[in-house]
């Protein structure tokens, strides 16, 4: 299984070349995403193929929410929960 | 009597089809019956040519071009090439965050048309025409095909009551006269005459837009494109800071462009302004667009022009005896450039079962079923889209920029709507829509726009 460090490593790049773009150069783990304009309206549909191609889950429509797309610490638990539910099915099968 | 004006009933009439109105909906209409063979008559209330609104084409009106043997009429009258389609938004990301609910960080989106191939059209680009000399050149086609035509002739009304054949009413001079046909095409535009004779139209609630436009000389069409060596010939949507509210920018010429301010009427209301004061001021608010319309060198070459009582519908595109195309069926919103080609292509369904009316000689409404219920889905399938495209116009970006969905939002920009029940890249969007929409935490229920709530509901009620 992936580690929660893991996550926020993979997913850091990703937020950080758009923190940049807006002239943000240091994000915390529960800094709001949304509020700094990291990730926008349009930042937010992104985010989401980024975290389903390189997680490997599907994200429904659902569970685009501020809750889960708040901060950094939000995406991990967020994805953590995801890839734990996938592992499961895996090992029901 | 046949082909000949008469005043008298008889019980053959003096045409199988009369068509009211000469726009492309109306021409089209006489150029597919009279190359079938079908004697038809057209009555225009105009004298053409006349300027008219409508400038730009999406690449379905292509098919109809060629059916009708007219593309290269199009090609020899110069009209520019329309490669493709952009939207620009004020490049201030937070200001359209905040006011517009837009496309933020990125402040443009465009495609090409040759990025998908499209059945039945092959070729890479449709046309901006000056409408003016395009109804012009459709109607005289039409009239070459053998269409009787008649200018500046106003039709008052339609007469059904004799059930063997229709006769339409219009005044030469002091004198009444009528001439009798067996089916009449409404192709009479925003004027709706048969709609509003026999109370079919339904004023759409949702969309309550109004226009105004005019046209320029010497405006450098490029300063607002990325790419200025491609995309001078492309239809522009600039997306101003008042919601719901966008500017047209299309090429008439090599140096004319037309341009039209597209807003909400109270937007309108509200200002308290002369209209081209205010038509200035939604131009202001994108200021590379003021300077580029106010540099030297360019100039303003005719009056503005309004266009008002935007939307409608139609309980029924068809009756006993008649047909209603183009705008006199329906009319939604400009913004994807649609209405020529929905002229067009009604004409090419309709004019299938009108011929099949004549043959068989049942002229009740199940007559033209076939034509009534592809519009229905096609227009059906275009407001949706547009309603998408105002309720979360970020989708709309994040769409045309994803690769897994570009080519099918492109497939709807081309006007490739009246096969599917509903393409699947509507009901994807239409779903997230949806979703946000009952969902108050959602990450973009905040970006919703104000028009077109609960459009879904009244577009379903029709």
């Amino acid at each position: 299984m992936t580690e929660a460090g893991s996550i926020k490593a993979r997913l850091m790049p990703f937020v950080m070349e758009n923190a940049q773009s807006k002239g943000i150069t240091k994000v915390d783990d529960d800094d709001s995403l949304t509020e700094s304009g990291i990730v926008d309206s349009l930042g937010i549909f992104r985010l989401v193929s980024f975290l389903e191609e390189t997680f490997g889950i599907r994200i429904g429509d659902e569970e685009i929410t501020n809750q889960n797309f708040e901060s950094l610490r939000t995406i991990e638990n967020f994805v953590t929960g995801k890839l734990a539910a996938k592992g499961e099915k895996a090992a029901s099968r | 009597m046949k082909g000949k004006i008469s005043t008298m009933n008889h019980s053959v009439p003096d045409f199988e089809v009369g068509i009211i109105g000469g726009g492309p909906a109306g021409s089209s209409m006489a150029a597919y019956l009279a190359k079938a063979g079908v004697s038809c008559v057209v009555f225009e209330r105009e004298l053409m040519p006349r300027p008219h609104v409508g400038e730009s084409l999406v690449p379905s009106s292509t098919r109809v071009f060629k059916e009708l043997d007219f593309l290269h009429k199009m090609e020899e009258a110069k009209f520019p090439h329309k490669l493709g389609a952009a939207w620009t938004a004020a490049s201030d990301a937070k200001l359209y965050d905040v006011d517009f609910g837009g496309v933020s960080a990125d402040d443009h989106v465009d495609i090409r048309f040759e990025e998908r191939d499209q059945p039945g059209v092959g070729q890479k680009y449709t046309y901006h025409v000056d409408r003016g000399k395009f109804d012009l050149m459709l109607l005289q086609h039409a009239n070459g095909l053998g269409a009787k035509v008649y200018e500046g002739v106003s039709v008052s009304g339609v007469d059904f009551t004799d059930p063997n054949q229709a006769a339409i009413k219009y005044a030469i001079g002091k004198k009444q006269m009528s001439t009798s046909c067996r089916i009449v095409v409404d192709a009479s535009g925003r004027k709706t005459l048969v709609g509003n004779q026999l109370k079919w139209r339904i004023q759409d609630t949702v969309f309550d837009q109004y226009a105004i436009h005019t046209w320029f000389d010497g405006y450098d069409r490029r300063c607002m494109a990325k790419k200025k060596d491609t995309m001078g010939d492309y239809i522009f949507i600039h997306f101003l800071p008042i919601t719901n509210t966008w500017v047209w920018q299309i090429p008439i010429t090599e140096t004319t462009t037309s341009i039209g301010v597209v807003t909400q009427k109270k937007n309108f209301a509200k200002s308290k302004e002369s209209r081209e004061q205010f038509f200035w001021e939604c131009i202001k608010s994108r200021p590379e667009l003021y300077e580029g319309l106010k540099a030297q060198g360019s100039q303003q070459v005719r009056p503005f022009k309004e266009e008002g009582d935007y939307s409608y519908a139609m309980k029924q595109l068809a009756g006993d005896r008649v047909v209603l195309v183009g705008d006199a069926g329906r009319f939604v919103d400009p913004i994807f450039s649609t209405g020529v080609s929905i002229a067009l292509n009604c004409s090419r369904f309709a004019h299938r079962d009108i011929i099949g009316a004549l043959e068989s000689g049942d002229f009740r409404r199940e007559a033209f079923h076939a034509y009534e219920s592809t519009i229905r889905r096609g227009t059906r399938n275009w407001y949706n889209f547009i309603t998408v495209y105002y309720r979360l116009n970020v989708l709309f970006t994040a769409f045309v920029q994803d690769p897994r969905y570009r080519l099918d939002v492109l497939k709807l920009l081309q006007g490739d709507v009246y096969d599917d029940a509903e393409p699947e890249v509507l009901t994807r969007m239409r779903n997230i829509v949806t979703e946000v929409e009952k969902n108050p935490k959602h990450s973009l229920h905040g970006f919703l726009g104000d028009l077109t709530a609960n459009a879904f509901a009244q577009a379903h009620a029709d």
